[in-house]
């Protein structure tokens, strides 16, 4: 996967493809994927997304592949870099984020240690 | 079951306000037991642990309403953990507050009726359940818990001031209960396993090695340690154990252990578990 400019994060056309279908089983148009950090998950941080309709204060706006992403600034310091993912079928784990900012991952891929 | 009931003054007790909506859910993501659905004025004990597993601190979670906690923590680990619960609070909605003015006495035991008496609606409260009470113009919140290994204890906490201590205390003994001096509360520690702050609260040790087994919910998913947690639960690969010694029988030549406390004759080990 090739890199991406630390000013921004990516979205692969296969992971925009399946956040247009959760938006639209959840009725919102227009949308935009919000991308977020929280605090917990085993390794010490981890990844949110959530389909949202309002924009918030201080977000970085990034649009790809048609869809708008909303980073709030004090998560994008975690997710410079980033390439959001999709891995279908079914032994498929969802959403994938490769993070070059992420020294140590938990198992299940949700978590990681910067 | 007890034999005798007694109330103890916790002096080493230090407490936090956490106000902000995501509070709840920022402490589950950051402990082992499961706090995220604690009803208003329910008490909840929870260890904050590292990514390694090791012990941030073990505190009471008093849930005011779902806008504010109250953590009880010790002096020996408070700034240590208001420093780890920043450190997670990214975009919550979540503040923490030191409290100096407050205090904890505790009764301990089974011989409750007097108190029951003096506080008729602590006989209906149910155990980890609290209640605030005013006495002498004085807030209270007044909980029915435990203490770290189990033991029942009902919690006095006062809101307004230290200098309503001794004026607690003098109330508790006019119903008859009296006082464990802090040295022979450290003998009923040390012969009951109750884990203390800096102590065998450290960070050299994870919940484990300390037999806190009941404060963690290994089904409430992802914490800050719970993969190590769960690692060392499901091989059995916990490597410590602690257990109470008396003090004659430690020899010099034990290997693997470490005296963390002692006390009239008696001592807790940590000790290595291939060793024991």
């Amino acid at each position: 996967m090739s890199q991406v400019p630390i000013n921004t994060i990516e979205i692969t056309e296969r992971a925009a493809s399946k956040v247009k279908k959760f938006a639209e089983n959840e009725g919102k148009n227009p949308f935009a994927l919000k991308v977020a950090v929280k605090g917990g998950g085993c390794s010490g941080l981890t990844y949110d997304l959530e389909i949202v309709d309002t924009p918030a204060e201080n977000e970085k706006i990034i649009k790809q592949h048609g869809v708008e992403i909303r980073i709030p600034k004090k998560s994008f310091i975690f997710l410079a870099g980033t390439i959001l993912d999709f891995s279908d079928g079914l032994n498929g784990k969802g959403f994938l984020f490769s993070n070059p900012n992420a020294k140590k991952s938990c198992g299940c891929g949700t978590s990681f240690s910067v | 079951m007890l034999s005798e009931t007694f109330f103890v003054n916790f002096s080493q007790a230090s407490f936090l306000f956490q106000k902000g909506l995501d509070s709840l859910d920022l402490l589950d993501r950051l402990s082992t037991n499961s706090v995220l659905r604690l009803s208003d004025k329910c008490i909840r004990t929870t260890i904050v642990t590292d990514e390694k597993a090791k012990i941030i601190d073990v505190l009471n979670v008093w849930k005011i309403d779902k806008n504010k906690l109250l953590l009880e923590s010790n002096i020996e680990n408070v700034k240590k953990l208001i420093s780890w619960i920043n450190k997670f609070t990214i975009e919550e909605d979540s503040r923490i507050q030191e409290q100096k003015n407050f205090f904890k006495v505790s009764i301990i035991g089974n011989d409750l009726n007097k108190l029951y008496k003096f506080i008729p609606s602590l006989k209906s409260t149910k155990k980890g359940n609290f209640i605030e009470v005013n006495m002498n113009s004085k807030r209270y919140l007044i909980g029915k818990h435990e203490l770290f290994n189990g033991l029942d204890s009902i919690d006095f906490i006062c809101l307004d001031g230290e200098s309503s201590r001794n004026k607690l205390k003098k109330m508790i003994l006019n119903i008859g209960i009296s006082e464990k001096t802090k040295e022979d509360f450290e003998l009923f520690r040390i012969k009951n396993l109750i884990p203390k702050s800096g102590n065998e609260i450290i960070d050299s040790y994870n919940p484990l090695d300390l037999g806190l087994e009941r404060l963690i919910d290994f089904s409430k998913g992802c914490y800050v340690g719970q993969e190590v947690i769960a690692r060392l639960d499901t091989y059995k690969k916990v490597q410590n154990i602690m257990h109470m010694i008396k003090v004659d029988d430690i020899d010099s030549n034990m290997r693997g252990t470490k005296i963390t406390s002692s006390s009239g004759g008696y001592a807790i080990a940590i000790s290595k578990k291939k060793f024991v």
